[in-house]
């Protein structure tokens, strides 16, 4: 038998492929090398590893030609804000071919980013289960929003996109509220964002005395690497913050670690920079409503006792007039009580007098002697009782008009 | 001795403080002029830490930086 070419040996290869897997499949992987070449097309390797001991079990090149590439892409990063990048778990649907120069590849012909952002959730969710386990996940919430939020360390990168325009929405606000701001200098994006941000924390903590709050911005731009920040020693040190941190890391659709430890979370940099202007409106308003206030309760107070001492002017005299006339009003019936009781006594006396005389009228001796009664004495006493009599004494007899002398001859008593 | 100013919040809490005490009508009126005075060097302190540096901040400012 005639031996074959390795191209006609290929083309078999290729032709039992094109024969024996004609559809395409949905193949789940990892991404493992990922770059866009000359004119647009995607090339890269998928992998498999073994899941306990993370060695690579399986892989293949793949390659996205530029007409799919651009819709697979918009698609992709429209949904995880992320590109197309190394490390990333992606569900592809490919088509498998085999190229007698080439060999064996899968060609891309979509892309199910779900699947990578459910990877990516699942991997949030662990970091921010450990960060609850360890008892520090709210930490940095509890932390009380300072009144004024003036002296503001910002870590951003000087050349990031979105720190200019903060800085001029802070320091130029309309309502010349002032600001303190300074930069801790931290790459914002790519290898080095979790140790440079860390240190840039560490130095703020340091001198915390001097700062009210800290806040972590990157502007919008280009869509870009957020899972950089789903990092649990970032997280962790950021719960700790002795200052609440306020985040806004210019992401649209999702939030990362980052979002859920600190004290407050906003999309952007402009949002971090109206909150911290709404603050001082707060402040301000809330002093102005104060002034108000105690303005309201001093012209309050000043019109009621105005309007106590009115009263007092009127009523007082006429309280007075209302007092004598009440106590002379009372002083005349008195004095008629009194005349009364007076009057009555006086009667009464004169009744009582009128009585006595006529009764003494009675009991006067010449009434008597005149009624044709008589007086007898003995030796110049009174006869009364008998017994003292003797016969033969001298009696004399006083009558109305006269004395009569007699002699006493017997004495008889009546029975 | 010039008195010790104070934070922003203290301010803020004893402008509270005296509002509601005026409002209640416990503030003697021989008293209500030396409140009021109170409550307005309060107010102008808290106006000017709004909108402008004070000692604590200019002190930042002058610092050398590490």
């Amino acid at each position: 038998m005639k031996p074959l070419s390795l191209y006609e040996l290929n083309a078999l290869v290729r032709d039992a492929i094109a024969q024996e897997l004609p559809d395409s499949y949905w193949v789940q992987g990892e991404l493992s090398e990922g770059r866009v070449g000359a004119g647009g097309h995607f090339y890269g390797e998928l992998v498999q590893r073994d899941e306990d001991s993370g060695e690579i079990i399986a892989k293949a090149r793949i390659n996205c030609w530029a007409s799919s590439y651009a819709s697979v892409s918009r698609k992709f990063e429209s949904l995880t804000d992320e590109h197309l990048r190394a490390g990333l778990a992606v569900l592809l649907e490919v088509r498998v071919t085999f190229h007698p120069q080439y060999g064996y590849s899968l060609s891309v012909q979509d892309i199910d980013p779900s699947y990578t952002l459910g990877d990516a959730v699942r991997r949030r969710m662990q970091i921010l289960a450990q960060l609850e386990a360890d008892g520090i996940l709210h930490d940095n919430q509890m932390l009380s929003m300072p009144i004024l939020p003036r002296c503001v360390a910002v870590i951003s990168s000087a050349q990031a996109a979105g720190y200019g325009d903060f800085c001029k929405q802070v320091q130029d606000n309309d309502y010349g509220y002032y600001f303190q701001l300074k930069l801790f200098p931290a790459l914002m994006q790519g290898r080095g964002l979790e140790e440079s941000i860390i240190s840039a924390l560490g130095q703020i903590a340091d001198e915390a005395d001097q700062w009210d709050v800290v806040v972590i911005i990157r502007g919008g731009g280009a869509t870009s690497d957020l899972s950089d920040f789903d990092s649990y020693p970032l997280a962790a040190c950021i719960a700790q913050m002795p200052l609440p941190v306020i985040t806004g890391i210019g992401h649209e659709r999702d939030e990362t670690v980052l979002d859920h430890v600190a004290h407050t979370h906003l999309k952007t940099p402009t949002a971090v920079g109206a909150f911290l202007i709404d603050c001082m409106v707060e402040a301000e308003a809330r002093v102005e409503d104060l002034a108000q206030r105690i303005a309201r309760a001093t012209s309050d107070k000043l019109a009621s006792e105005k309007q106590r001492m009115l009263r007092l002017t009127t009523t007082l005299p006429m309280a007075f007039r209302m007092d004598s006339s009440r106590r002379e009003r009372g002083l005349e019936a008195l004095m008629h009580r009194l005349s009364m009781a007076i009057r009555e006594v006086m009667q009464g006396q004169v009744h009582r007098i009128d009585l006595l005389e006529q009764r003494l009228h009675g009991l006067d001796p010449d009434v008597m002697l005149k009624r044709g009664y008589s007086i007898s004495l003995v030796d110049g006493h009174l006869v009364t009782d008998l017994s003292s009599l003797v016969a033969g004494q001298e009696l004399i007899t006083r009558t109305y008009n006269g004395e009569i002398t007699s002699t006493i001859k017997t004495c008889k008593r009546r029975k | 001795m010039q008195k010790k100013k104070m934070t922003y919040e203290q301010a803020v809490n004893r402008l509270e403080q005296l509002a509601q005490q005026m409002e209640q009508g416990e503030v003697p009126i021989d008293e209500m002029v030396t409140r009021l005075r109170e409550a307005q060097a309060l107010i102008k302190q808290c106006r000017q830490q709004l909108t402008k540096a004070d000692e604590q901040v200019r002190q930042i400012l002058d610092a050398p930086s590490a």
